[in-house]
């Protein structure tokens, strides 16, 4: 039963050669690993969506309606942002999901997503946030000591919400905190943007591929693993059709943001879980020594996190491979000095709040 | 058709603790886990009429209740599962089967759109559905059960299931939720009532659930025809009244009730017009039960039905 | 100055002195007076200016109804930009 999953997003049509019980895991799989949409739009793509019983697609249908709804709401939201960040010269530049809805990449078929992501430039974020304060959103409850550590040491200002709308509007500045390691010079992925409607802006695709695989495996979030690398997949199989240049700059692109170590993971590990084409030497060119020598354990880690997050599918290990990674991530964010004082902070608030709590 | 209470004791037993207990649950099947034995006696009580669906049947809902280590068992906790992944934090193992409930119920009002769903209480006098959308407190749970005691049928204690484009709701027949003081009224209200057990320190107070299919049709799973709908509202100290109230502003309230009305869209909205549009609203102001299903009784839609 | 609506909406009226307006660009339903209501049909199908609406409007008010109709239209202007259903140009 393992790796159904991925085998059904790849070829849909298979979908029909399921009984009842294969049915049953492959959705309850897809809607634990986020792709309950994704599925459900790549099988309505090839019409095969309307072959199965009624009682199954409508939880296809379930999904297709939240993907579209939350598309709705984008566009809507996209339009209010614009006109604050306009409001001060700036322009909107869209990041990872917002970006592939709006666009109407492949990538963004069925996908959902749980906040809109933005970056500005990093001396423009005040002027944004106070744009952004003056049209409606707000920050959201924070305590001082949280609000600090984002601004101080974080890639984004503290998450933004809207008094009248359900969503999250994350201000980035940068892809990757300041204390993560690689020092990303973000300036460089303003000179790229492309212009996907008049006056919304994303990254470029080989900025967006870098990113994705960056979030990927900097961002601790892995129990998304397998959605990540699925959009990792699609944009690989997608750009290339949209620029033949595409793969040369890729790799020196990388080099130049000091992200080919992200870059390499997100190829392998596309390339092993959903067979994703890379043209030859492209894992050679990113790869280093060192990485070939770490890479059996980093497939130990990865391979298991890469699986649906679903009991089918989990390998033995899986729980202990995950926390490593998860600490695996937070050290590639944050030099431990930093890392240290912030995990017990942030352990001993919880236990204060609880104290708190049951003295009221 | 094997129902629930055909298992043998030891037979449920060991099924609801490896997850082998599909039952079909109005137009769907929920697949129940548990390790508690707070929550077999639970479902013994008020499912032992319900279906068991086959090995091979596709289930729509995996849940469990369950308490899941050596240091959830010593903190006496538990949680509540969907998919195999916890989507709340744990709660003591005292709560464990108003949890169950709440889970059942988190599953229809997140994970279907194929109707519009009113939060809502629905039940029937013969062909006649009617719909009662209501704010916690409000004592649609409460009324709710009453009826069922009194030979309606409850077709819904959380969830009205509208098809869009028509006035039938989808029956979906699951325990009825009584909080903190109902549970006496219902237990002095009738001597039938069969409750299950009782969670204490909720975050919505003591919870117990009253068996909910009394009515010889109970598990039809045919749509019926909604020709009412009644917000109810319990009040102590106000005059009891069963009185019309506007179409637009029923339509603005039901919306509000609704779990995916704004999902939904333009369907949404025509779904909801149809249904409003073809019904006669009505607010209720109650304090007696019985004084309450009378009124009821005496609506014009209702009364041929009897 | 000219009014119009984002886009066409849908309106439940139930002959009532209140309709519901869905909003197809922002996703809200509104609980909107009838005369708010005949006010954003009037501009679904094209951009009409005050004095156009006014014209309108003045048609289908009781003449004895007129005289605070012009302060009456402003206010439901407003209320109806500030809810986003009408930009002005």
């Amino acid at each position: 039963m393992s790796f159904l999953l991925q085998q059904l997003l790849l070829e849909p049509q298979r979908i029909l050669a399921l009984d009842n019980n294969q049915l049953t895991h492959a959705l309850s799989q897809a809607r634990s690993s986020r792709l309950l949409g994704s599925l459900a739009c790549e099988m309505q793509a090839l019409g095969i969506d309307k072959q199965l019983p009624q009682t199954v697609d409508r939880h296809f249908d379930a999904a297709r309606l939240i993907h579209e709804k939350q598309k709705r709401d984008l566009r809507y939201d996209t339009d209010k942002i614009q006109l604050a960040l306009n409001s001060v010269g700036e322009k909107m530049v869209l990041l990872k999901g917002a970006a592939y809805l709006l666009a109407e990449l492949p990538v963004g078929r069925g996908r959902f997503i749980t906040d809109i992501d933005i970056i500005v430039p990093r001396h423009r974020i005040d002027a944004a946030e106070k744009a952004l304060l003056n049209f409606g959103w707000q920050t959201g409850d924070i305590d001082p000591y949280n609000d600090q550590y984002y601004r101080k040491w974080g890639h984004e200002i503290p998450p933004l919400t809207h008094s009248k709308r359900e969503i999250t509007l994350d201000v980035h500045h940068n892809i990757l905190p300041p204390t993560a390691g690689p020092d990303v010079n973000a300036g460089l992925l303003f000179e790229q943007l492309i212009e996907i409607q008049p006056g919304i802006f994303t990254l470029s695709w080989r900025d967006m591929v870098i990113h994705s695989a960056t979030h990927l495996f900097h961002e601790g979030e892995f129990h998304h693993g397998l959605r990540d690398l699925w959009d990792l997949d699609r944009m690989l199989r997608d750009f290339p059709e949209r620029d033949p240049q595409f793969w040369e700059g890729l790799v020196s692109r990388a080099r130049e943001l000091q992200l080919t170590g992200s870059l390499f993971h997100g190829l392998n590990y596309a390339q092993q879980v959903f067979g994703t084409p890379l043209p030859d030497g492209i894992l050679e060119e990113t790869g280093s020594w060192t990485r070939a020598g770490r890479k059996p354990l980093m497939d130990f880690l990865f391979l298991r996190a890469f699986r649906p997050d679903h009991p089918d599918c989990k390998l033995p290990f899986t729980g202990l491979a995950l926390s490593l990674l998860y600490l695996r991530s937070h050290y590639l964010r944050m030099p431990l000095y930093l890392l240290l004082p912030h995990l017990v902070r942030k352990a001993w608030m919880r236990q204060f709040e609880k104290d708190k709590e049951e003295t009221h | 058709m094997q129902l629930l209470k055909h298992l043998p004791p030891d037979e449920f037993s060991r099924r609801l603790s490896q997850g082998e207990i599909p039952l079909r649950i109005g137009p769907y099947v929920y697949n129940l886990q548990s390790n508690l034995s707070g929550v077999a006696a639970g479902i013994r009580t008020l499912y032992p009429d319900f279906t068991l669906a086959g090995p091979d049947d596709f289930v729509d809902y995996n849940v469990a209740l369950l308490s899941r280590n050596a240091l959830q068992r010593l903190r006496g906790e538990a949680e509540f599962l969907f998919d195999m992944k916890a989507p709340f934090d744990a709660i003591p193992i005292g709560q464990a089967y108003a949890f169950l409930e709440w889970g059942m119920n988190w599953c229809v009002s997140l994970h279907t759109n194929e109707y519009l769903k009113l939060h809502a209480a629905v039940v029937s006098r013969g062909d006649c559905a009617v719909i009662m959308p209501g704010t916690p407190g409000a004592g649609k749970s409460t009324l709710c059960a009453a009826l069922g005691l009194r030979g309606w049928r409850i077709l819904s204690d959380e969830h009205a299931m509208i098809p869009p484009n028509t006035t039938d709701v989808v029956p979906l027949c699951r325990p009825v939720g009584l909080k903190n003081e109902s549970i006496e009224v219902i237990r002095r209200f009738s001597p039938d009532a069969v409750l299950g057990p009782v969670s204490k320190e909720t975050h919505k107070g003591v919870v117990a659930h009253m068996k909910a299919d009394l009515h010889p049709a109970s598990h039809d799973t045919k749509p019926l025809r909604a020709k009412v709908m009644i917000f109810p509202r319990y009040a102590r100290d106000e005059p009891q009244q069963l009185s019309p109230r506007r179409r637009s502003d029923s339509f603005i309230l039901a919306a509000y009730h609704s779990f995916n009305y704004s999902l939904l869209c333009e369907t949404g909205f025509e779904a909801m017009k149809t249904l409003i549009e073809n019904i006669d609203c009505y607010d209720l102001v109650y304090h007696d039960l019985d004084w309450a299903i009378g009124a009821m009784d005496g609506l014009p839609d209702v009364q041929g039905e009897q | 100055m000219t009014w119009r609506t984002h886009s066409k909406g849908r309106l439940y009226d139930a002959n009532e002195s209140t309709v519901v307006y869905f909003d197809s660009y922002s996703g809200d339903t509104h609980l909107l007076t009838d005369f708010a209501g005949f006010v954003v049909q009037q501009l679904e199908p094209r951009p009409l200016t005050t004095e156009e609406l006014m014209h309108r409007v003045a048609d289908s008010v009781d003449p004895d109804d007129i005289a605070d109709l012009a302060a009456a239209l402003t206010g439901v202007l407003e209320e109806l930009v500030a809810l986003d259903i009408l930009t002005r140009d």
